[in-house]
């Protein structure tokens, strides 16, 4: 995967294609978004007139998909919300994917540079110990086709928001989630914790909102 | 020189079995002895509880909508009792001793008992379902009961000579305070309401709670005919 | 945070985004659970104490993140003493309308009280008098739970109790509160 560095454009062919053109302006790459494999073309830059590309401006904006991952690490939640935006996979390969991820956000948590020890409190003085806020670990992880967001609650829940890579705002969304969340999964009595989320209402209160954002 | 005017002397409350919940006590003042004394006993107070539930069921056919019954029956030219009947059934009575406090003519106010009103079902005479008509076989019954609105003239003539006359709703504040009260009372998770008037079945327990009868002795003891609010 | 600051959130957050009920519905519920719990285990008080922690502490392990969506907590607690102040100012605040006052710190500050001059489960209450709920059941022990299992979830593990109750004719409703030790993320061990 290519990291995504700022400046770049991005055409839409069809549903399935997009062209790519990166910073240097020297080359397109033609990525075939919906295919199993991602094939990549080159083309020359004189090429694109034979091509019908409409731009994917910065006003269409699109959530693709959701996954929450509980704090042991096991995918509890996992809704894609727009076809074509991501290639499909297994199920399988999501819950490596949520495993995965829960790892490598541990272990960038830990490569964050170590923040200066609060001194011990000095005795005599009654100054509380002070407990000091831990890293964030891996928060954004962008790639050519879309930017993945990552919420990391108190209590060690995580939401993944994937989006494109010009969705602004995503902060707010993934907060209106956690509100969601809260109230629809937490508050209902059957659902047992750390679990899979099965909560119809949850369902529907996150499409209604998901869909008033991608039809903006 | 001295005046007498009403006073609470009993204050009941009937659950919907006709059982007994709950009776307050309060003493009258006794110009003989200068000094504060129930006017009857417990046992004459429980049977005039009981002799109200006729009165009751009587008034209850052409019915009214508050609930509110007013006069119930005069007893004596002293005492009066006075009812209200809530939606489930529950009456409170109000017994009233028409010389029940003392005022010093041009005085600032009346002389309460300072002795503490008798405890809630104090002598225990439980009479759970005798009615009027059995009452008069009861030894310590008061005499007369017999033509209650020739006793009830009697007794607003009494009172007529003693002070102002008592209009029922003179009464009001204390059934509205005695029916907050017992609200209060049911809110209590601990107070099963099932238990002190079985559905369809006979007698229950009396309310033992504390605060109900430090709310009902309070009552009993602020209202004096022109209190408004308790 | 200052506890002013704590204050404010707690007023701001129970003015715009709590939704509210019938407090009487509230008290009634909680009392009939409690008196219900009461007849089920025959009168065993310190039974029911156990199981209104239970319940308490799986609606705190629930509740805690109403709280940190509602409140917007993006940072963890620098110290107790910050904790304490959430608790009392925002927690009990957005949930039941009420500061409970925080005192009686002890010297390390790991232990402290919560003394609640309003409590609106106990509006109405009166335990029964059978000569042993006065001395052994904690009414509004759920509370305790609630901050068990909340507490639990932002990795700290706290123990709670109630030491005096105005229902047992106590002078002040007092909760204690002491951590036991903060849940650290702790990694498996590595093999070596």
């Amino acid at each position: 995967m290519k990291v995504a560095s700022k400046g770049h454009s991005l055409f839409r062919i069809d549903n399935t294609r997009r062209v790519w053109f990166s910073n240097s302006q020297d080359k397109i790459d033609i990525l075939e978004t919906n295919s199993k494999a991602e094939t990549r073309f080159m083309v020359s830059p004189s090429w694109p007139d034979t091509l019908n590309l409409t731009l994917v401006s910065p006003d269409s904006r699109t959530v693709f998909s959701l996954i929450i991952i509980n704090k042991a690490g096991g995918l509890i939640y996992n809704k894609t919300f727009h076809e074509g935006g991501l290639n499909k996979i297994s199920t399988n390969d999501y819950l490596v994917l949520a495993g995965t991820f829960h790892g490598v956000h541990a272990i960038t948590a830990r490569l964050n540079p170590v923040k200066p020890v609060a001194p011990p409190p000095t005795p005599g003085t009654n100054e509380p110990p002070n407990r000091p806020e831990p890293s964030s670990g891996l928060e954004v992880l962008e790639t050519e086709n879309f930017r993945m967001q990552c919420f990391n609650t108190l209590t060690g829940t995580k939401f993944l928001l994937f989006t494109e890579t010009t969705q602004t705002n995503v902060d707010v969304t993934i907060k209106r989630i956690y509100d969601l969340y809260a109230d629809y999964v937490m508050k209902n009595p059957f659902y047992s914790l750390e679990m899979p989320i099965r909560c119809d209402i949850f369902d529907r209160k996150l499409l209604s909102y998901i869909r008033e954002i991608n039809n903006r | 020189m001295s005046a007498a005017i009403p006073s609470v002397a009993c204050l009941g409350v009937i659950g919907r079995n006709n059982n007994p919940l709950h009776i307050s006590i309060f003493p009258s003042y006794d110009p003989l002895a200068n000094a504060f004394t129930p006017i009857r006993n417990p046992l004459q107070f429980s049977l005039l509880l009981s002799s109200t539930i006729d009165v009751f069921d009587l008034r209850s056919k052409n019915s009214t909508a508050s609930g509110d019954y007013g006069l119930l029956h005069a007893i004596d030219d002293r005492l009066a009792a006075y009812g209200f009947e809530t939606n489930t059934g529950v009456r409170m009575v109000c017994i009233v001793d028409m010389r029940g406090r003392r005022v010093e003519a041009g005085g600032s106010g009346a002389v309460g008992p300072s002795a503490a009103a008798l405890g809630a079902g104090g002598g225990g005479a439980a009479a759970p379902s005798m009615s009027a008509s059995s009452l008069g076989a009861g030894s310590g019954g008061p005499s007369s009961l017999a033509g209650s609105s020739a006793a009830a003239a009697t007794a607003r003539s009494a009172v007529g000579s003693v002070g102002a006359g008592l209009r029922d709703a003179e009464l009001k504040p204390v059934f509205r305070a005695m029916q907050s009260a017992y609200v209060r009372l049911l809110q209590n998770p601990f107070y099963d309401p099932d238990e002190h008037a079985p559905l369809g079945g006979k007698g229950g327990k009396r309310i033992t709670s504390k605060k109900f009868g430090d709310a009902m002795k309070r009552i009993g003891e602020a209202w004096t005919p022109g209190v408004t609010t308790l | 945070m200052a506890a002013s600051k704590a204050s404010r959130i707690g007023e701001e957050i129970w003015k715009t985004r709590i939704d509210k009920v019938n407090a009487e519905l509230v008290t009634l519920t909680y009392g009939t659970i409690v008196a219900q719990l009461c007849k089920d285990f025959e009168d065993d008080y310190p039974e029911v104490n156990r199981q209104l922690d239970k319940m308490g502490y799986n609606i705190g392990l629930r509740l805690i993140e109403d709280y940190l969506a509602k409140s917007n907590t993006m940072k963890r607690c620098s110290n107790f003493r910050e904790t304490a102040d959430m608790i009392s100012r925002v927690g009990f605040k957005i949930f039941l309308n009420i500061t409970p006052q925080v005192t009686n710190w002890t010297a390390d500050n790991n232990s402290f009280s919560l003394v609640f001059d309003e409590n609106p489960f106990a509006d109405f209450v009166e335990l029964p008098d059978d000569g042993r709920a006065q001395n052994e059941l904690w009414y509004s022990n759920i509370l305790c739970g609630v901050l068990r299992g909340a507490l639990e979830m932002v990795q700290m593990q706290v123990e709670a109790h109630f030491i005096s109750d105005v229902l047992r004719g106590n002078d002040t409703t007092e909760m204690r509160v002491t951590l036991i030790r903060y849940i650290d993320d702790e990694l498996p061990p590595e093999d070596d």
